[in-house]
C-alpha cells in the first residue's frame, strides 16, 4: 500500500500527468513532423505542442449564448480525467499507481471518456457542426467500441484475469500476445485510429466538412484543455496497446520504444488515407475489425 | 424535420466567400439555397470608366486562376471590334499559355478535391507537380500567377527557342505528374468510395442547367468551345473533347484528368509548329461604334465577354458571363440526397469562382425582399 503523497506524484508527475503530456505531447508532435515529411513540408519545431498550450490558456474562453455552459466546461474536463485516471492504472515500466483486480474493464470504460466527452461537447455547444459532429462520433463509437472490447477481453479470456498487470506480467514470460491472438491485435490497432482522431476515422473532426466538429465552438482554456486531451491520447491509447498486446516493457525505455513503434505506424495510416464518410468509416468496422476480433475471441473461449 | 446546415460565408471548404444553406435532415441534405455577393468588386463598371488598354489587367483580375482565359477573351473581341487579327504567332503564344494555364488551375483543382476529402497528402504532391506548370508560366511570361502576356493585336512576350527547351523537360514532368494522378484516382479505394456515385448530374439535368466546361462534359454533353468555335491556334491543333458519361465527381475529375493530358498534347503540337513573325501588331485601329461578342473554352468552361463601343476610348458596356455563373446554378440539384460529408466535394467538384460570379444585389433581410442595385444607386452610394 503506498502513501497518499507517493500516490499523489503517481498521479500527476510520473508516470501521471506530467510525464504522459509531456510524452504524449513530443509524440504528437512526431506525428505532425512525420505528416508534414511526407506532403514534403517542413513541419513544426519540437516545442510546438507545449507553446500552442500555453497560447490557448492564455486566452479568454467564449461561451456561446446558445450553448449549455455547465456541459460545454464540463465535458473537457470529463475527457481529461478519463485519460488520466486510465494512465495511472497503466503498469509503465515496474508498476501502476492503481492496481486492483478488474482494473482493466475500469481502464476500458475509462478510455471511452475522451469519445463520451466529444458528443456532449457538441451537443451543448449550439452549433450545428457541433451536433453533426456528435452524431457522428457516437456512430463511430458504436462501430469501434465493440471490436476494441473484444479484443482486450479475448486476453483477459486467456489469462483468467481481468488485471492489467496479470496480463503484463504473463506476456513478460510467455511472450506477447500479438504472436498468439493476431487478429484481435489487428482489430485493436485497426480502433486506435479513430480513438486518436485519425485518418481515415475522422470524420467527426473532418475539418472541411464541419469545421472542427464537436470543438467547433470551443475557445482559450476549454479548447487548451481538449489540446491536452489530444496530447494525453497520443501517449495514453498506444500506451495501452503495447501493454495488451506488444508486451509491455521490462524499463521505460523500452515500453517507450514500442510505444514509439506504434505512434509511427497510426502517423503512416494517417498520412496515406484519405477520410471516409461517416457510414463507411462505420461499415468498415462492421465488416472487418468486428469479425477479425471475434475470430479470436471465440478462439480463446474455446481455449481456455 | 430538417434543420439548417450552413457552409459559409467563411468554410474550411470554401476557398472563397459564399452561403450555402443546407437543409438537413441528420445528415441527410434534403434542400438548399445558395447565397452570393459577398465578393462583389464592380468590375464590369469599372470596365467602363478605363481606356481599352488599361481594361485588359483588369479583365486578367477577375479570376486569379483563369486570368489568361479573361484577357484572351477581352483581347479576341476588343480585336474584333477592331476588325484586326493577331499575327499567327502571336495565336500560338497565346494558345500554350492558354493551356498551360489550364494545367496549373486543373492541378490546383485535384489538389483542393483531394483536401475536400481530407486527403492531405495526395493535395501536397498536387500541389507540388502544379509547381512544374507555374515555372512553366514563369519563364514564359515573367510572373506566376496574374500573367499579363496579352495586349490587343497580340501578345507582349516570344517564346524563345531555350524557352521551347525548358518547357519540354516541364512537359515530360507534369506527363508524369499525370500519369501518377491517373493511378491514384483509379486505385485507390477509399477515394473511389468518396467520389464515386456522389452528386450526380444527369445529361437531362445538365442540359436543362445550361452547365458548360467540365462540368457538362462530365454529365456527357459534347461542348468544347476550342473545338466548337476555335480561336487563337485551336483551328490548327489536334485534339481531343474528354466526355465522360455518369455525371457523378468521379466523371468530372476523369475528364479534368485527360483534358491534362490533351493540355500537353495541345502545347507540344503549338511549340513545334510555332510559325515565326511579329509577335503583336505595330499600329492598332480604333474601335467601330457597335457591339462585339467574344467567348473561349475557359478552364471552368464556356467564358463569354460581350462589348459595346460608343468610339470613344473606353468601351460604353461590359458584360462577362463566367463559367460559374451558370455552373453554380447545378450544385443545389446534385447535393440533394446526399450527405453533409459530400457536400464539400461535390461544391468542388464544379471548380467554383465566386469572385468572377458575384452580381450587386440587395438582400433586405427583414422583409425579406432583393433589389439589384442600378447605376444611380450606387453612384449615390446608397439602396434607393
Amino acid at each position: 500500500m503506498t502513501s497518499i503523497p507517493e500516490t499523489l506524484i503517481g498521479l500527476l508527475v510520473y508516470p501521471g500527468f506530467l510525464f504522459s503530456l509531456v510524452v504524449g505531447g513530443l509524440f504528437y508532435w512526431l506525428y505532425r513532423k512525420i505528416k508534414a515529411r511526407f506532403q514534403a513540408r517542413i513541419g513544426p519545431p519540437c516545442y510546438q505542442f507545449f507553446i500552442d498550450l500555453m497560447k490557448l490558456f492564455s486566452k479568454e474562453s467564449i461561451t456561446p449564448y446558445t450553448a449549455g455552459s455547465t456541459m460545454l466546461v464540463l465535458a473537457p474536463i470529463l475527457s481529461v480525467t478519463g485519460l488520466l485516471l486510465a494512465e495511472a492504472m497503466l503498469p509503465i515500466g515496474s508498476g501502476s499507481v492503481l492496481e486492483f483486480e478488474g482494473d482493466l474493464i475500469v481502464a476500458l470504460y475509462l478510455l471511452a471518456l475522451p469519445g463520451i466527452a466529444m458528443m456532449i461537447a457538441g451537443t451543448s455547444s449550439g452549433s450545428p457542426y457541433g451536433s453533426v459532429g456528435s452524431a457522428r462520433e457516437a456512430s463511430l463509437m458504436v462501430g469501434y467500441e465493440l471490436p476494441y472490447a473484444l479484443s482486450v477481453l479475448t486476453l483477459g479470456f486467456y489469462v483468467k484475469s481481468l488485471s492489467l498487470s496479470v496480463i503484463v506480467r504473463y506476456q513478460l514470460v510467455n511472450g506477447a500476445f500479438f504472436l498468439r491472438y493476431p487478429m484481435a491485435t489487428l482489430a485493436f490497432l485497426l480502433c486506435l485510429l479513430p480513438k486518436v482522431g485519425r485518418r481515415p476515422f475522422d470524420a467527426p473532426e473532418a475539418d472541411t466538412e464541419i469545421i472542427g466538429g464537436p470543438l467547433t465552438e470551443y475557445s482559450g482554456a476549454l479548447l487548451g484543455l481538449f489540446e491536452v486531451v489530444n496530447g494525453l491520447r497520443w501517449f495514453v491509447i498506444p500506451a495501452f496497446a503495447v501493454n495488451l498486446f506488444f508486451g509491455g516493457g521490462a524499463n521505460i525505455l523500452e515500453f517507450l520504444l514500442k510505444s514509439l513503434g506504434l505512434v509511427l505506424l497510426l502517423s503512416i495510416l494517417d498520412v496515406i488515407h484519405p477520410r471516409y464518410r461517416i457510414d463507411q468509416g462505420f461499415k468498415f468496422f462492421l465488416k472487418w475489425a468486428l469479425p477479425l476480433s471475434l475470430v479470436d475471441f471465440v478462439r480463446s473461449l474455446v481455449l481456455s | 424535420m430538417s434543420t439548417i446546415f450552413p457552409i459559409g460565408p467563411f468554410h474550411l471548404a470554401l476557398k472563397e466567400a459564399a452561403l450555402l444553406k443546407l437543409e438537413v435532415e441528420g445528415e441527410r441534405i434534403v434542400g438548399g439555397d445558395i447565397k452570393l455577393g459577398y465578393m462583389h468588386r464592380g468590375i464590369e463598371e469599372l470596365a467602363t470608366k478605363k481606356s481599352y488598354h488599361s481594361n485588359i489587367f483588369l479583365a486578367e483580375r477577375v479570376c486569379g486562376i483563369c486570368n489568361t482565359a479573361h484577357s484572351t477573351c477581352y483581347a479576341q473581341t476588343v480585336e474584333a471590334l477592331m476588325g484586326i487579327d493577331p499575327p499567327a504567332r502571336a495565336g500560338y503564344i497565346r494558345t500554350i499559355v492558354f493551356e498551360a494555364e489550364r494545367l496549373q488551375s486543373h492541378l490546383l483543382w485535384f489538389g483542393v478535391g483531394m483536401h475536400e476529402i481530407g486527403y492531405d497528402t495526395a493535395y501536397m504532391y498536387m500541389w507540388m507537380e502544379r509547381e512544374h506548370a507555374l515555372d512553366m508560366l514563369e519563364a514564359i511570361c515573367g510572373k506566376r500567377v496574374n500573367l499579363g502576356i496579352n495586349t490587343l493585336g497580340g501578345v507582349r512576350r516570344d517564346i524563345t527557342p531555350d524557352k521551347m527547351s525548358f518547357i519540354r523537360t516541364k512537359l515530360d514532368l507534369l506527363e508524369r505528374a499525370v500519369r501518377k494522378t491517373g493511378k491514384l484516382i483509379g486505385e485507390d479505394r477509399v477515394v473511389k468510395a468518396r467520389v464515386k456515385d456522389v452528386g450526380v448530374l444527369t445529361r437531362d439535368e445538365a442540359k436543362r442547367l445550361c452547365v458548360v466546361g467540365p462540368t457538362a462534359r462530365g454529365s456527357g454533353v459534347n461542348i468544347d468551345t476550342r473545338r466548337d468555335d476555335p480561336y487563337a491556334a485551336y483551328p490548327n491543333v489536334e485534339f481531343d473533347v474528354p466526355v465522360e458519361e455518369g455525371g457523378d465527381v468521379l466523371s468530372r475529375t476523369l475528364v479534368r484528368l485527360r483534358e491534362l493530358s490533351q493540355s500537353i498534347k495541345i502545347i507540344r503540337q503549338a511549340l513545334n509548329d510555332m510559325p515565326g513573325g511579329p509577335i503583336a501588331l505595330e499600329e492598332l485601329p480604333f474601335p467601330r461604334v457597335g457591339e462585339a461578342l467574344g467567348r473561349v473554352e475557359a478552364h471552368r468552361g464556356e467564358l463569354v465577354y460581350y462589348i459595346r463601343s460608343d468610339g470613344t476610348n473606353s468601351p460604353e458596356r461590359v458584360k462577362i458571363r463566367t463559367p460559374s455563373v451558370v455552373n453554380n446554378n447545378s450544385l443545389i440539384p446534385m447535393m440533394l440526397g446526399e450527405t453533409i460529408a459530400d457536400a464539400p466535394i461535390i461544391l468542388a467538384s464544379i471548380d467554383p469562382c465566386f469572385s468572377c460570379t458575384d452580381r450587386v444585389t440587395i438582400v433586405d433581410v427583414r422583409k425579406n425582399k432583393e433589389k439589384t442595385m442600378t447605376l444611380s444607386d450606387l453612384r449615390r452610394g446608397r439602396p434607393a
